[in-house]
């Protein structure tokens, strides 16, 4: 591939000259235009920034403790002086909790999906290569974990670790490079019989070679779409699951388990309920949105 | 077709015992001693934990373990004379706590007969424990597909039908803010707007409301279904009319609509005889992965609304770290999922005589 300009370049540039720009350059294009998956990248930018600055945020600018509680002024409400979004059941600052929570949570999901897809390339296209037992396997393996209901598997696997949040990207990974495989194994089928890989293999590329080299990059679109659908999926489980009480335990705040006060929390201050619960929507929301935008640029089908 | 339902029977076996294999090790490398769950007895000398420890098979290679809780160890250490004592043994050893006698003959049958052991928790055998929970986790699960399915597929089609009009758009955005909103969440938002106490119009959990000896027949408790049904239909709604949307347009633009179109014959006709019947045919695929993600969700829901299922029994059962319960209930739910699966598989084979092949 050569160079690439950049994404104002192409904007920039004439009608005419997409048509003879890369798949990848197109797809760039496209999204630089749709409003709808560039709004949702906005915030999901900020929301990611405003995680990051969690400390600095909470230190400077807000200027309170955010694990210091504080049982004489629980319950706050949203506004109160010092408290811009209240105070939770034991007295220590919402907002910050949230933003705290932010990072845990969209930590986890981002390096447990990282992980997952990781893992899915790897067995995906060594499976889908060699194929034969190999394959044999890999399909066996896949479809004895997706016959359990993926909620039942967690909870007996956070049952006996009683994982911290690094435990916790580790199981959700595990569980969750079946779809990257799924797309990489078929794709490496069709991908391993045509001429470039032949090719390659005269040449006297090792096998190795072939499937991270010449392989992998030609499904990148694809795992590039499932990435972000395969977060926005991870938020969900891992609030779920840290609701339920068997995720991120307290004190370390996440968004899910921040809403696991459920009806008592409710009644008392709702707010502390919603915040939490639309920021997890709104992340997940955004990401499927994304990943929807991604897969109408990447379609080769679709012309311009 | 018998051909095809037989090999899908047969492939359906590796995957029972895969899982009882994942499930199997992942307790087994639960932290805790069986001993003192089991016993809670804090007098019991420790050379009298550990031969029991022995006894029960602590000791022996892990595979054993597995095989002695998939087909039990009545055929490994057993009595031919009947003075109570074991005299043949195979695969294990004889006298296994090394006390100098022979140990009393195995006892459990192992699951692949029905023996998941004895709930720590309900002194109770677990699938019976289930089993009186398995019916209100089936009527919340058939209440949400009765909900879910008509209106899921309703919208889809309109939506396909009135592509890029405004009704596809905000169906569109409907179904993402439905996949993205956690259940748990939704069954909050109902809770709050229905549990208001000015408003207190529907019961805010249970099954029904709390009588002696078990609840009413199902038609006077409906109002104890509503919310929860709610709350779990959402997310399958958004899924099935996505799906059927998809599987409509694709109908909509083969070759014998457009013959069918070119006949003469109205839109109506054509859009719900021609098209949508065979758009229906894929969404036997559906039902299989309804089915699990079902399960999954329903744990959820029913811990939030009280309602008394297998979910709620699963995360109880894991608070209390009740083995042999999460065990059954794990194993239960992927058996039933396996049946979805081939279920929905068998239905698609059924409509769809291309798949047989």
């Amino acid at each position: 591939m050569t160079a690439q300009p950049s994404i104002a370049k192409i904007g920039a540039s004439e009608q005419e000259e997409i048509r003879t720009k890369s798949l990848l350059q197109k797809a760039l294009y496209r999204v630089w235009h749709d409003r709808l998956t560039m709004g949702a990248i906005i915030v999901i930018g900020i929301l990611t920034l405003l995680a990051i600055l969690a400390p600095f945020i909470t230190n400077q600018i807000l200027q309170v403790e955010y694990e210091k509680p504080n049982l004489r002024n629980n319950y706050a409400p949203i506004g109160e002086p010092g408290h811009i979004l209240g105070t939770d059941d034991l007295g220590r600052d919402h907002l910050a909790r949230l933003l705290y929570g932010g990072q845990v949570s969209l930590g986890i999901a981002f390096f447990a999906a990282i992980l997952a897809i990781i893992i899915g390339i790897t067995v995906g296209v060594i499976s889908g290569y060699y194929g034969g037992v190999i394959d044999d396997f890999v399909i066996w393996f896949i479809t004895t974990l997706d016959s359990v209901p993926q909620l039942f598997l967690l909870l007996i696997i956070s049952a006996v670790l009683s994982p911290g949040p690094l435990s916790l990207v580790l199981i959700l990974a595990f569980l969750g490079w079946i779809g990257a495989t799924r797309i990489v194994r078929g794709e490496t089928f069709s991908l391993r019989e045509r001429d470039f890989t032949l090719a390659a293999r005269s040449m006297g590329a090792s096998d190795w070679r072939i499937m991270f080299v010449h392989i992998v990059p030609n499904v990148a679109s694809l795992l590039i779409i499932s990435l972000t659908s395969a977060i926005g999926g991870l938020i969900l489980t891992e609030s779920a699951l840290s609701f339920l009480g068997f995720g991120v335990k307290a004190p370390t705040p996440s968004w899910g388990n921040m809403l696991s006060g459920g009806i008592d929390l409710l009644r008392r201050a709702p707010h502390l309920i919603f915040v939490p619960g639309f920021l997890i929507s709104l992340t997940v929301f955004c990401l499927y949105l994304i990943g929807d935008g991604l897969r109408d640029a990447f379609d080769p089908r679709i012309s311009d | 077709m018998n051909k095809f339902i037989i090999r899908r029977l047969i492939q359906a076996i590796p995957t029972f015992f895969g899982i009882t294999i994942l499930s199997y090790f992942i307790i087994a490398a639960a932290p805790g001693d069986p001993v003192s769950i089991l016993t809670f007895n804090p007098k019991m000398s420790m050379e009298e934990r550990q031969q029991l420890a022995a006894r029960l098979g602590v000791n022996d290679p892990i595979y054993i373990q597995y095989l002695r809780w998939l087909v039990g160890d009545d055929w490994m250490r057993w009595d031919t004379n009947g003075d109570g004592l074991a005299d043949r043994a195979i695969l294990i050893p004889l006298d296994a706590d090394s006390d100098g006698e022979p140990d009393p003959p195995g006892e459990r049958r192992g699951i692949l007969r029905g023996d998941f052991g004895r709930s720590f928790v309900y002194r109770d055998n677990p699938l019976k424990l289930i089993g009186e929970r398995l019916p209100a986790t089936i009527e919340l699960n058939i209440a949400t597909l009765l909900v879910s399915i008509p209106l899921g597929l309703t919208i889809g089609i309109l939506a396909a039908i009135w592509r890029g009009r405004s009704f596809d758009q905000s169906a569109r955005i409907l179904a993402v803010v439905g996949d993205s909103v956690p259940s748990f969440l939704m069954a909050f938002g109902l809770i709050m707007i229905f549990g208001a106490p000015t408003l207190n119009l529907l019961p805010m959990g249970g099954q029904c409301a709390p009588v002696r000896g078990g609840c009413p027949p199902i038609y006077q408790r409906l109002e104890y279904l509503v919310l929860p049904t709610i709350a779990l239909s959402l997310g399958g709604i958004a899924g099935w009319s996505r799906f059927m949307r998809a599987a409509m347009l694709d109908t909509i633009t083969s070759d014998y609509v457009r013959t069918a179109k070119a006949k003469g014959l109205n839109d109506r006709i054509v859009w719900f005889r021609h098209s949508a019947r065979n758009a229906l045919i894929p969404m036997a695929t559906f039902l299989g992965p309804t089915f699990v993600s079902l399960l999954g969700g329903a744990t959820i829901i029913e811990t939030i609304f009280s309602w008394p299922g297998v979910g709620r029994l699963l995360t109880q059962s894991v608070t209390a770290q009740d083995y042999p319960v999460i065990m059954a209930s794990v194993v239960i739910g992927s058996v039933l999922t396996i049946v979805g699966f081939l279920i929905s598989d068998i239905l698609y084979a059924v409509f769809d005589p291309r798949i047989r092949l």
